[in-house]
């Protein structure tokens, strides 16, 4: 896919942010010069390492998120660093950072600054908090993002800490959504040039904050619990409070483990009662109010739906779903994911060469395009840069 | 230089429902594009029926299929019609539309728009242009690519509700505020531009197979590259960070009151046992460094919690924000719809719906300029615009209009 083949974009940060963003962009193509400080990317000593042997040209993540990049080593905050920045800012399209906003204005590359000297550039920030409002300058953490956004306070059990979700989530959204918002002000950008507005600046700024991201995803679900007269909604567990709505929205124990039971149309209630055998309970009337059942008496219905559910395998639950059509998902653990046949038939995992021998297996992209321009892709990607490979490119 | 829209001229056709393909179209719509949700009079998207609405406890009055938020605002700023896609003529009317459509959006089971005429081989030879969005829960192809999915259901088929619960203790799950969705959402929307994008030039159109579980996958590359490397089995961390201790949620006084804090470096720890007002414990030597109080992080938690719990949300998140502490007050949804910071940011934008009247609705939260968005219409009500679509666009006559209607065909 070569739809940003021509674009030339310069990523400074550090971590995960905008290093997702930029690796996003490179899956279509772009070309993505990577700023790493003098003693390289954070994630280079994050790991996950081979053995647990630190090698900051070995660290899992990093590889995964920045393969097929060019790495510059440079210290922005010396005028030698930032002569660097701007060369390969003068002939960059998209400028993509998640520096603290204070470091940014101190040294010039804040957007105000930045759209002045160079009108024709697409500058992003990402960051927790956002480059305005009244935390703009408070420091920040990921874990900031589903504290405030009210993703934390309705996960977890009932009467202890609220949870975060784990492993940097807010960080892979920015990320993405910060890739989304590019491509669409590249697609702007296509329209000015072709409506003639040459004479005008083509640039334009973006503010990415993870904070804003998790609160429109934990609100949107959120205004469910105005309807239904759910008017709180909290943390229960195991099941989403008072159901969600109707009955059930629950993980439940099974054979071999447990499963995850949605059910959010009065057909899909009916094709488990099917799927098992039509107990004489399913027939109450205690049992058709699907929004009383998902509010008022949840546990119960629990207690009903269990000793069917052990029975069972996860498996065996999830042939009975597909045969009966109602929704299931076996809780499972990542090295049962990894060897399913769902992915190994998809080649969803693609492996990318280690700088010295063999290779590592990370996952691949969301999507496959299956229409008229088809290319077959090699399931061996490139490497990801040494610290400051591609410094002398810069210099010269 | 004046804002331009960029998805302007496009023009979408959305056979989703629920949230994550409903989400992607919206977005297109604030950007620009003409997007005409296509449904069914009778069966219709079950963000329809969520129920009737209430406001400070009182139900809202008016039909309850239009009025609900939720559907409002996964379906702003598109038009409606309503068609009986089984009907022969249905399909015939929406072949006539396919010409001059840039766009699909389906999450619909894989096979189930094949079967009313709207599968990509059929609609790509009518409009080789067309770019066709699938996103469905596994993918159009493999043994499991029928599997019916939620959000959750998702989550804890890919691994992910796995990692969710407290440390050291077995898995509890669950997000029920839907991650997979927006991810799912954000996921094929990239994918989506960038083949807009492309079109322009190769004049050819695309067909993107999107899986929602392989979105989740790719933002948790972390366990799953360790698994990989190492063979380990990652399991719940609750609120712990790698190398940053103490990192976590505390209770502060109250009932059911927290705050974040994370403690990013060793400058820092000392700022907080200052704070702190240096008590014993915690000038302990052996917690001078990260690494070691990341070991021993259950302690740690516990006697923080001790010292938290004292302090009011409000006084500790400018207590330690004052010192260079992260520290965020750990809010529930009423109160992030009412905070104001994201006020301030604008992440909720006012518009009126003809039946609900004035309301709030989050806008995609990218602050932008030059080529901004901005949501311009609440969701449509149910075929509102199907004499536009039909009459105006296609050029039905009324008479050929009203016997759609009466023979069902326009639902």
């Amino acid at each position: 896919m070569s739809a940003l083949s021509k674009i030339k974009v310069v990523e400074c940060g550090d971590f995960i942010s905008a290093a997702y963003c930029t690796k996003l962009l490179s899956e279509f193509g772009a070309e993505v010069d990577k700023i790493e400080p003098l003693e390289g990317d954070s994630l280079r000593r994050h790991g996950p390492f081979q053995g647990d042997i630190e090698d900051i040209e070995s660290s899992g993540l990093f590889i995964y998120l920045n393969s097929g990049k060019r790495s510059i080593a440079a210290d922005i905050q010396t005028s030698q660093g930032q002569l660097v920045v701007h060369r390969l800012l003068s002939k960059a399209d998209v400028f993509v950072t998640n520096h603290p906003l204070q470091l940014r204005q101190s040294i010039g590359l804040d957007a105000t600054t930045l759209k002045a000297r160079y009108p024709n550039l697409i500058i992003v920030s990402l960051s927790v908090f956002g480059d305005t409002g009244p935390n703009a300058l408070e420091p920040s953490q990921t874990i900031d993002a589903y504290a405030l956004s009210g993703t934390a306070w309705v996960i977890g059990e009932p009467d202890r800490a609220p949870l975060s979700i784990p492993f940097f989530q807010a960080d892979y959204q920015a990320g993405a959504h910060a890739a989304s918002a590019i491509t669409m002000a590249l697609i702007g950008r296509d329209s000015a040039i072709k409506s003639n507005l040459l004479n005008q600046s083509l640039g334009a700024s973006i503010d990415i904050s993870s904070a804003d991201i998790f609160a429109v995803a934990s609100g949107t679900n959120g205004l469910i619990y105005l309807c239904y007269g759910l008017q709180k909604w909290v943390r229960a567990g195991r099941r989403a409070f008072a159901s969600g709505g109707p009955y059930p929205y629950v993980i439940l124990p099974c054979k071999d483990g447990a499963i995850c039971l949605i059910g959010r149309a009065r057909q899909e209630w009916q094709r488990l009662i099917k799927a098992m055998g039509e107990p004489a309970w399913t027939q109450l009337e205690r049992y058709q109010d699907l929004h009383a059942m998902g509010k008022d008496y949840p546990q119960e219905v629990d207690a009903l739906i269990t000793p069917w559910l052990m029975q069972f395998t996860r498996v065996e639950l999830l042939g009975m779903a597909e045969k009966h059509g109602f929704p299931i998902g076996p809780l499972r653990q990542m090295e049962e994911v990894v060897v399913s046949d769902q992915l190994k038939h998809r080649q969803f995992f693609r492996r990318i060469k280690l700088p010295n021998h063999g290779f590592i297996q990370v996952p691949g992209v969301a999507w496959k395009m299956k229409g008229q321009n088809e290319v077959e892709d090699s399931d061996l990607f490139p490497v990801a840069p040494r610290l400051g490979e591609h410094t002398h490119t810069v210099l010269i | 230089m004046s804002n331009i829209e960029p998805l302007k001229h496009l023009r979408v056709l959305d056979f989703s429902w629920v949230w994550s393909g409903p989400l992607v179209a919206a977005t297109l719509g604030e950007f620009g594009a003409q997007v005409i949700k296509v449904e069914h009079g009778k069966r219709l998207d079950n963000s329809r029926l969520r129920g009737r609405p209430l406001s400070k406890g009182i139900a809202l009055e008016g039909p309850s299929i239009e009025i609900g938020p939720y559907f409002h605002q996964t379906n702003h700023d598109k038009l409606s019609i309503t068609l009986d896609l089984k009907m022969k003529e249905a399909q015939d009317l929406l072949h006539q539309l396919i010409p001059s459509c840039d766009v699909i959006i389906e999450n619909l089971s894989p096979g189930a728009l094949d079967r009313v005429g709207m599968g990509y081989e059929e609609v790509s030879k009518i409009n080789p242009r067309l770019i066709y969005l699938s996103m469905s829960a596994v993918g159009q192809t493999g043994p499991m690519n029928t599997m019916r999915a939620y959000a959750p259901i998702m989550s804890s088929y890919c691994g992910f509700e796995s990692l969710i619960g407290y440390p050291d203790e077995q898995s509890l799950g669950m997000m029920n505020f839907g991650y997979g969705d927006p991810n799912a959402a954000i996921h094929a929307l990239l994918p989506l531009l960038a083949c807009i994008k492309e079109v322009q030039e190769t004049k050819k159109g695309q067909h993107i197979d999107m899986s929602q579980i392989e979105g989740l996958m790719t933002v948790t590359a972390e366990p799953l590259i360790d698994f990989m490397m190492n063979g380990r089995q990652a399991s719940p961390v609750g609120n712990r960070h790698k190398k940053m201790a103490p990192h976590g949620i505390y209770p502060s006084l109250g009932v059911d009151q927290w705050v974040s804090i994370a403690v990013a470096n060793d400058t820092q720890w000392l700022s907080l046992v200052d704070k702190m007002g240096r008590p014993k414990w915690a000038c302990q030597s052996e917690w001078i460094h990260s690494d070691a109080r990341a070991k021993q992080s259950q302690e740690l938690d516990d006697v923080i919690g001790k010292w938290t719990q004292q302090f009011e949300a409000q006084v500790l998140v400018k207590d330690l924000r004052g010192v260079g502490i992260a520290c965020s007050p750990v809010q529930d949804i009423e109160a992030q719809w009412v905070d104001p910071h994201f006020e301030n940011r604008g992440l909720r934008q006012k518009v009126n719906h003809p039946i609900s009247g004035p309301e709030f609705l989050y806008r995609t939260p990218w602050k932008m300029d030059n080529y901004a968005g901005h949501i311009k219409s609440s969701a449509p009500i149910l075929g509102q615009d199907n004499e536009y679509v039909f009459k105006t666009i296609l050029g039905l006559t009324q008479q050929r209009y009203e016997e759609l209607i009466s023979s069902g065909v326009i639902s």
